[in-house]
């Protein structure tokens, strides 16, 4: 009997310790068009092909950045400007994907409310609004 | 499936100079591609010596067809592109830009133009057909372009922005503002309907 | 509260507004854009030919014909698949994080001006919304 508890118990840590490995990062871009293109900031690297691609920009700024533990059926706030966050709601999650539903605020304004499956390390890019002579651009990613 | 596998037979002997083939690929594409080509142009004329045109740039061009895509896409493609220079080259010639806030009347029209109608008064279809004719053509081409593969045609983002060669930042950008424009130039048929 | 509930319900009715305006604009153009039937086809087919007669063009032969281009693809894929079963580890076969894509199920922009569009990025297994119609932020206001 004790031997099944602790089987048992061994299985929901190896669970929750799955669960406990992901989490959500967000990050406030600004992306911009120079002649030289600056150099892309560490951590970057990885959205800057596709920002060039879809967006038109070659460089890039790091405004704010925020990393949130995710579990299913959890709501986390994610913050990483005090203008432009987000709530995120776990709905599910299987295997491949966390379905989350996530409002995107600037100040106390609800801009955008939508519902995506995330797959590991395959990003959600927002294109936000222009700033000075640059596009903000927001960065969801579960990792 | 067969008639891909007939429709690649044909395109590989019209790259070797088989006109015979390529008489019969231009019997299996003509009608599909006037009609593409005339959804652009909006004017028949146009779009039949369009459609002459697309199938004698598609033969000159046939070498660099590398069978990634399909023949009618590829074809398809042209066609997009050849009507949009065609548009372009009509707005060089004749500068008549319809102001989105003016019509053309024709003094000959049996009907009367929407700025001067009595409130009430129920809007014909042939009259509906003039001001959605109307109101595209107030479209330069690029935006009648995506106008009409995303809304006539269904085609993708993905396929839109491959077609006209340019990104898909471009492509939102010219159908947001496309469609904006013809809301705002159709609003009120929408009170009529 | 109330005011502010009001507004959010005010925000979603002239967004569904601005939907159902496009999507009656949308179907007027898709009953009366329509296009009238290619008449006298055959006169298409005849001119053409006629003016590749007249250009004297024709397409440059291939350099590799079609029948030596399919015997070298039939003989790669045949080396590539004994190699895979030499080489290649028996769990190459299962699918790793890398083969998910992210998806957009629903996204709805929450204010009046804002109109949101989604696609994917199949490469990069990412998705991006795109909102149109944000206000503009001028360079010395404050975002972080």
């Amino acid at each position: 009997m004790r031997g099944a508890l602790a089987v048992l118990v061994l299985l929901l840590a190896c669970g929750r310790a799955e669960a406990e490995g992901d989490r959500i990062w967000s990050a406030l871009v600004l992306a911009t068009k120079e002649t030289p293109p600056s150099a892309i900031p560490a951590g970057l690297e990885r959205f800057a092909a596709t920002i060039r691609r879809i967006f038109g920009y070659n460089s890039l700024y790091l405004l704010g950045e925020k990393k949130r533990d995710l579990f299913s059926g959890g709501e986390e706030w994610l913050v990483p400007s005090k203008e432009f966050f987000f709530r995120v709601q776990s709905l599910s999650r299987d295997a491949t994907f966390y379905t989350l539903r996530i409002e995107l605020y600037r100040d106390k304004n609800l801009l955008l409310t939508t519902e995506a499956k995330l797959a590991k390390n395959a990003p959600l890019y927002i294109r936000g609004p222009e700033w000075g002579s640059g596009q903000l651009i927001l960065l969801l990613e579960v990792r | 499936m067969g008639d891909d596998s007939e429709e690649s037979r044909l395109v590989a002997r019209a790259r070797n100079g088989d006109t015979t083939a390529f008489d019969s690929l231009i019997t299996l594409h003509r009608d599909r591609i006037y009609m593409h080509a005339f959804q652009i142009v909006r004017n028949e004329e146009d779009a039949l010596d369009l459609t002459q045109e697309i199938f004698i740039r598609a033969w000159k061009a046939l070498r660099g067809f590398d069978g990634t895509a399909t023949f009618s896409s590829w074809l398809h493609r042209i066609a997009t592109n050849a009507a949009i220079d065609l548009c372009r080259r009509r707005r060089t010639r004749s500068q008549t830009e319809i102001g989105s806030g003016t019509m053309k009347i024709d003094p000959a029209s049996q009907t009367t133009p929407s700025g001067g109608e009595v409130p009430g008064l129920s809007v014909d279809r042939a009259e509906i057909r003039r001001r959605v004719e109307e109101a595209f053509a107030t479209l330069s081409p690029e935006h009648r372009a995506v106008i009409v593969l995303k809304e006539i045609e269904d085609l993708s983002y993905e396929e839109i922005a491959e077609h006209l060669r340019c990104s898909l930042g471009t492509v939102m950008s010219r159908l947001f503002y496309a469609r904006k424009k013809l809301q705002g130039l159709l609003r009120d048929l929408h009170e009529e309907l | 509260m109330r005011a502010k509930n009001f507004r959010a319900s005010f925000a979603i009715c002239m967004k569904n507004s601005d939907e159902t305006d496009w999507t009656v604009t949308r179907s007027l153009l898709r009953k009366h854009l329509t296009a009238p039937r290619l008449e006298h086809p055959d006169f298409v087919n005849q001119r053409v030919l006629q003016e590749l007669e007249r250009l004297g063009e024709r397409p440059r032969a291939s350099a590799f014909p079609l029948r030596w281009l399919a015997w070298s693809g039939a003989t790669a894929i045949v080396c590539a698949g004994l190699l895979t079963l030499l080489f290649l580890p028996r769990d190459a076969g299962r699918r790793s994080d890398k083969d998910f894509i992210s998806q957009v199920v629903s996204a709805r922009a929450e204010m009046p001006q804002l109109s949101v569009s989604e696609f994917s990025v199949p490469d990069e297994r990412g998705v991006v919304i795109w909102i149109e119609g944000a206000e503009y932020i001028p360079a010395e206001s404050s975002v972080r």
